[in-house]
């Protein structure tokens, strides 16, 4: 059996350094994601779990805070079991996989162990960040919002934040787009309220997994169940028994209900653009019921950080190589990389693109998804995991005029904050630019163009620095290096 | 859209200031739409709510 528990011990054993367990007290108040993002500057991503949290008015909270799991390519791809560079083609197999849940009993789910109902609900209790400056309240970050269909019962997973408005009230982040604003608008339209669960913590595949593009209505719990490689074991929520079903290996489930029509002003609070949303209004949940083990962890996700960025990117990496294949067999990878969110920018490796090919490919893969921006289709000559190597075909390869496809008006999110509102959806320019090299004239010859610089293959793989520089040297380089 | 028009961002907010603490909010422009009319605003600084009217200022709607 997989959950967030079995990770961190499986993964501090391998890797005792890469999970740093922090004994002082911590303010869930910014100074979290504070060190989480100076480590990043240093390009460091360990799993950080704060053992003595405290709220914002310095009051001690009972569950340790697990943050950061998600912030390393290598770790994420490691927990799905695929090598970080073929996560396109990992994540794309795990996907067809599809293992049916099994509904356990409420003996058998740890997530069952603590209830509170009613006047005993207190989100307050939990320790939930307020990541950035400015920032209007606490927030949860790595929560699975799972909402039902009415007419088909068919449920819908999807990490969504919500907001802390009293002790027995959020404030829900669920975007027009998304599957659960259809579920909710189908309940609203039948004149009830839309049940809606929000579940935290779990293996860190069963939060990759959810990150699946499905059709709607589709249920995630087959292929989270796929991808995590057992199938996933359900509970019937407290609220609404077998009509909403969560994840019996969670840490902590807060069930509640979003009353028809109800909306409230939002918070103000950064996005995975990095930059902070202005408030709107947002639909409301009365909170009617928690769970969790009896030793729970919060997990939180640094929105707007490694940690909310590079796992969006697998499913997106994985979509877009589907849907770039079809049109193009000669594609080989695609990276979603960090420095375009793993979400605005796609780099797209082929092998002998033929005549037509590299603006097919930006054909395709430019409607996989709302946030996807610019694609830069480059040949297998290209590392697509060094964005410098693409800048620099970018800088060599491309006429503009002619290699560049640019097309406006193409449907965008809120969230990127140069995208234009139209009624109640958004719109923005998107391109995609062809970096690949001419053609070779006859077959047989090269490509009719300029040898890139490089080194005998020989001396490329026998050289390690190491054997010129001592150790202190280049320990001493690493750290001016970040 | 000319490259005489003000770019895009200016368009999706506006500022109201908090008629209980006088700070600048930044607000989306939806709560203008019909069927937003009587959501309040939260102010991010003082955590006091209060409807579009009762602002002394609105900026840039």
């Amino acid at each position: 059996m997989k959950d967030l528990q079995t990770f961190l011990d499986e993964w501090e054993e391998k890797y005792p350094r890469e999970v740093c367990r922090i004994q002082r007290e911590v303010s869930v108040k910014h100074e979290m994601t504070a060190l989480a993002a100076r480590l990043e500057k240093l390009h460091l991503f360990p799993i950080l779990i704060f053992e003595k949290p405290v709220s914002p008015s310095g009051e001690k909270l009972t569950h340790p805070v697990v943050t950061n799991l998600l912030a390393s390519r290598k770790r994420c791809a490691a927990a799905l079991g695929i090598p970080q560079r073929g996560v396109a083609q990992g994540y794309s197999s795990l996907m067809s996989k599809r293992l049916t849940p099994i509904v356990v009993g409420r003996d058998e789910a740890p997530v069952k162990q603590v209830v509170f109902k009613g006047e005993e609900v207190d989100l307050n209790k939990l320790p939930l960040l307020s990541h950035h400056a400015g920032t209007s309240g606490q927030r949860l970050t790595g929560a699975m919002a799972t909402t039902v269909n009415p007419a088909t019962g068919i449920d819908n997973c999807s990490l969504q934040s919500a907001s802390i408005r009293r002790r027995d009230k959020l404030t829900w982040a669920n975007g027009p787009a998304s599957h659960n604003s259809l579920n909710m608008k189908a309940w609203w339209d039948s004149g009830k309220d839309c049940p809606v669960a929000f579940w935290i913590g779990h293996h860190p595949a069963a939060s990759l997994g959810g990150q699946q593009r499905l059709g709607y209505p589709e249920s995630h719990y087959p292929g989270m169940g796929g991808i995590i490689g057992e199938p996933m074991r359900l509970v019937p929520t407290e609220t609404f028994g077998d009509k909403l079903l969560v994840p019996a290996d969670a840490e902590i489930v807060i069930e509640g209900y979003a009353p028809r029509d109800l909306y409230e002003s939002g918070h103000y609070a950064g996005d995975h653009a990095k930059t902070m949303i202005p408030i709107g209004p947002a639909p409301a949940v009365m909170v009617t019921c928690i769970t969790h083990r009896r030793e729970a962890y919060y997990h939180d996700i640094g929105v707007g950080h490694a940690d909310n960025l590079v796992m969006g990117g697998f499913a997106l990496e994985a979509a877009v190589y589907e849907a770039a294949r079809r049109v193009a067999p000669a594609v080989k990878n695609v990276h979603l990389p960090l420095s375009g969110l793993c979400r605005r920018i796609v780099y797209v490796q082929v092998s002998d693109a033929t005549a037509g090919n590299p603006k097919a490919i930006i054909s395709a893969a430019l409607p996989v998804d709302n946030r996807i921006k610019y694609i830069f289709v480059v040949d297998e000559d290209v590392d697509i995991f060094d964005d410098r190597e693409v800048m620099l075909a970018l800088v060599n390869r491309a006429q503009l005029d002619r290699d560049m496809v640019l097309i406006s008006g193409l449907p965008d999110t809120v969230i990127d904050p140069i995208s234009v509102r139209v009624g109640d959806g958004y719109v923005t320019a998107k391109a995609g630019f062809d970096l690949t090299l001419p053609p070779s004239p006859r077959p047989g010859f090269p490509k009719q163009f300029e040898e890139s610089i490089g080194f005998p293959a020989e001396l490329e793989q026998k050289m390690r620095v190491e054997d010129y520089l001592d150790g202190d040297t280049l320990k001493w380089l690493e750290r001016e290096a970040q | 859209m000319s490259a005489y028009d003000p770019k895009p961002g200016a368009d999706k907010f506006c500022f109201v200031v908090c008629p209980h603490c006088k700070k600048t909010v930044y607000v989306k422009k939806t709560f203008w739409l019909p069927r937003f009319a009587h959501v309040k605003i939260w102010c991010n600084h003082c955590s006091e709510e209060f409807a579009k009217e009762e602002s002394p200022e609105v900026v840039g709607l």
